[in-house]
């Protein structure tokens, strides 16, 4: 099997009509679920999973990776236009794109995000199709000690890149690590700080906390500025980028595209991880950091790309191994097992007209995105055009269904407007929530893998350093934090010298 | 008047034809299954529902709710009304084992109705293929000179199957939790984890030769690994029964729990769910209504004595 028949028959496989139909659906849905902030791709999917047994298993994978990757799409828009990530791996394209938005370049950030994310989709599709098989065996290297060590330089970035005081980023994951020992132990599986309650023995939903934090929070704020209707995003501004803009992202989208295909593969990660670690990186190397945070394109452009690729290549365990990586992938591994198809290397080998007819999909899907979105664009703005009267209550209610559909709890509603008071007296104390959701997230990770890694190494603590990959990734760890600590060593010799 | 009678004559006729008025739901009925949707107990359950509407003409809403283990779902089937209109899916060890486990359960397996099961889970204790053993007494010895292996656990009930096996054999291990068999099989394929008890999903890397099987923990040989002993058979002393097992709320009508546990079974005995049950590596079986009572009940029985010896359960 060489790679060109394999791609011919997955493009034979995805260019039916009825392949090509259920991938726009799915890229059409999933740029709208995007677009509402809180009803993320893993709502969407999960409502949609029982309607996939009437079809036949293709169509129906085809269908949910578009709504996956037709989310990240979509929550741009939203992230750009009015600073709400519709996903959290937009959440750093909001840092930017909302500035820029700001500023009425706002068509500038979304023509950025979305050829970007073309760009770097179209890489990441290649990138499976060559290094699937090879990718595999790398996959299979991370034990838990890696995953620790992974985790550790996952939340060393997201200090680094939060704007700010470094005290208060630190002290943002130190609160979203706290917050996440809620619930079962991972190792005993006995119920910690639930109070008795059940509902809490899950540990506090994600979904809920980044709702809260990212829409009701953000409602409430905008509540302050009295009859505020839209802000200056109103103003979309010129659509397609002037060339040195465009020039300035060359390099971003390169970088955020290498970036997101690498970390994509490694389960935990994903999309969110590429997407932060693309944007320090960008903060790191611009010759004015300065601009960042302030409406930077290079910021919107590197992580754009980052999580789209990262989305796109974290296909690659779940279709070599059955390995989920996130969520999402955990759902299209349900998906699989609903047609009693058994996720794993036998994928390739037994459908290989699925496999391969899934993946050329996702560059069709993409090329439909970046076609239907940015002559839509306008239409998706215009959403700006509504007043806030209208834009908010409708909001708050889309997050309420959202989070009610996912367990239905009543419970979650409240632990939604809990964390939506939260988020907003930790915005009006000035400190990020973006640490400290990414903190939250990987919590109870870093605990388990930690936690494993002890327990296979029969409680060896060196087993950390003692592994290559591992000892690699703390060693990165390290210069991160080192790098975090210059600048403001540097700023301060800077004006020794100034003088 | 002659008219009267001739209708009062047919609908009399009617009725004594008809069986003894069999149950019927009077609106759709909600099932709650206690695993996460795309799971493998939600996917067979699902296609099982579909198969009574299809036979039935009944009507189904199911609602997942995966939290606290299952024990969300097993409380809200026991609280809920026990007029038929409400249906539980969980496991055995949900009811058998479980409630046991926690100091403060809110729920007993006596609490409830067992209407029938799907198919039973066929778990296997699985190492790497290049592991220096092949079967439970190979990994005795090698333990004994080597001291413990790891063992990735994917469940609770998982880890006391492994800890009775040991006991029994002398094999020394340390468990490490992990939160899916996919994890699991994936720690055991890197070599990061000496072995792991996984339930189906490993068959196609045992056919593949990635994996080998060094013990069959249910009652009964697997297809797919025939040389293979069971547990029992290599003196290991216990095997794991653990069913895909509907719930209703206690002391449902007679006539109610009559007419689902009919359903469940046709359902069961139709070629789709042995086709699915065949491809997912699971046995389809219906032990129902009754046989699944007794089962739960004999398996709490033995779970209680048993874990006041076990070390893990603590």
């Amino acid at each position: 099997m060489d790679v060109f028949s394999n791609l011919m028959l997955g493009l034979a496989t995805a260019a039916t009509l009825e392949n090509l139909s259920y991938c726009l659906i799915g890229t059409v849905l999933g740029t709208a679920v995007g677009v509402l902030p809180g009803l993320g791709p893993s709502t969407t999917i999960a409502l949609l999973l029982p309607f996939t047994f009437a079809l036949g298993p293709t169509p129906s994978l085809i269908m949910l990776a578009g709504i996956y990757y037709g989310a990240q799409y979509g929550g741009s828009t939203t992230a750009i236009l009015l600073n709400l990530p519709g996903e959290p791996s937009s959440a750093v394209t909001a840092l930017d794109g909302y500035q820029m938005a700001k500023q009425g370049r706002a068509g500038h950030a979304l023509a950025v995000a979305a050829l970007g994310s073309f760009f770097a989709g179209t890489v990441a599709t290649f990138v499976i199709v060559l290094f699937a098989p090879v990718m595999t065996s790398l996959a299979l290297e991370f034990g838990p000690a890696e995953y620790f060590s992974l985790i550790v330089l996952g939340l060393i970035f997201s200090v680094a890149l939060a704007h700010g005081s470094v005290v208060r980023a630190l002290a943002m994951v130190v609160l979203g690590l706290v917050l996440s020992l809620v619930g079962n132990d991972v190792t005993s599986g006995e119920a910690r700080f639930t109070f008795g309650r059940l509902e809490l023995a899950e540990g506090i939903n994600f979904v809920t906390l980044s709702v809260g934090f990212f829409g009701v929070a953000e409602i409430l704020r905008n509540l302050e500025t009295e009859g505020a209707e839209g802000t200056a995003t109103k103003i979309i501004g010129r659509l397609l980028p002037s060339w040195p803009d465009l020039r300035r992202c060359v390099g971003p989208v390169l970088r955020g595209t290498a970036l997101g295909s690498v970390l994509g593969i490694l389960p935990g990660g994903g999309a969110l991880l590429s997407s932060f670690a693309s944007y320090s990186l960008e903060k790191k190397l611009s010759k004015t950091p300065g601009e960042f945070g302030k409406g930077a394109i290079e910021g919107v452009a590197g992580p754009e790309a980052a999580n789209n690729a990262g989305a796109q290549t974290s296909f690659i365990p779940m279709l070599t191994l059955g390995l989920p990586a996130n969520a999402v992938m955990a759902m299209m591994v349900g998906a699989m097992v609903i047609q009693g198809i058994v996720p794993g290397p036998n994928v390739a080998t037994e459908q290989p007209a699925l496999f391969w007819g899934l993946i050329v999909s996702m560059w069709i899907g993409n090329l439909m995105l970046l076609v239907l979105n940015l002559p839509l664009v306008g239409l998706w703005a215009r959403m700006m055009t509504i007043p806030y009267t209208w834009l908010f209550p409708a909001i708050l209610t889309f997050s309420a269904i959202g989070i009610y559909s996912l367990n239905g709890n009543v419970f979650d509603l409240y632990a939604l407007c809990l964390s939506g008071v939260l988020g907003y007296v930790l915005l009006r104390l000035g400190c990020e929530p973006a640490p400290f959701l990414l903190g939250f997230v990987l919590g109870p990770m870093l605990e388990e893998h930690m936690r494993r890694a002890l327990l296979l190494s029969f409680g060896h603590p060196s087993v950390f350093v003692t592994r290559p990959i591992s000892a690699g990734l703390l060693i990165l760890a390290l210069l991160a934090l080192l790098a975090v600590a210059l600048p403001a060593i540097a700023r301060k010799r800077s004006k020794v010298f100034a003088e | 008047m002659k008219r009267f009678w001739t209708v009062t004559c047919a609908l009399a006729f009617a009725l004594a034809l008809s069986p003894a008025q069999a149950w019927e739901p009077k609106k759709p009925i909600r099932v709650i299954i206690g695993y996460g949707a795309g799971g493998s107990t939600d996917a067979i359950g699902r296609l099982m529902l579909k198969k009574i509407e299809e036979q039935k003409g009944w009507k189904f809403i199911v609602e997942n709710k995966s939290g606290a283990q299952g024990a969300l779902a097993a409380i809200e089937v026991k609280n809920a009304p026990a007029d038929g209109s409400v249906l539980g899916l969980l496991s055995t060890g949900n009811f058998a084992l479980d409630p046991f486990l926690t100091k403060s359960s809110q729920y007993m397996p006596e609490d409830l109705d067992y209407v029938g099961t799907i198919g039973k889970i066929e778990y296997a204790l699985i190492a790497a293929k290049d592991a220096p053993y092949n079967n439970l007494a190979e990994l005795a010895a090698h333990t004994k000179k080597n001291g413990p292996i790891s063992f990735s656990s994917t469940g609770k009930i998982l880890d006391l199957a492994m800890e009775r096996v040991s006991d029994k054999l002398g094999i020394a291990f340390v468990s490490a939790p992990t939160s899916g068999s996919a994890q699991s099989l994936q720690l055991v394929l890197g070599g990061h984890a000496n072995v792991t008890i996984s339930g189906g999903v490993h068959v196609p890397y045992v056919q593949s030769g990635k994996l080998k099987v060094i013990a069959v923990m249910t009652g009964a040989r697997a297809d797919y690994a025939p040389e293979v002993g069971t547990s029992l058979e290599q003196g290991g002393g216990f095997s794991i029964e653990n069913y895909f097992l509907l719930v209703a709320p206690k002391n449902l009508p007679a006539d109610a729990r009559k007419a689902i546990a009919d359903a469940i079974d046709d359902a069961v005995k139709s070629p789709e769910i042995g086709d699915y049950a065949a491809k997912t590596f699971n046995t389809r079986v219906n032990l129902g209504a009754k046989g699944s009572t007794d089962d739960v009940m004999a398996q709490s029985r033995a779970w209680r004595e048993w874990l006041p010896n076990s070390k893990l359960a603590k």
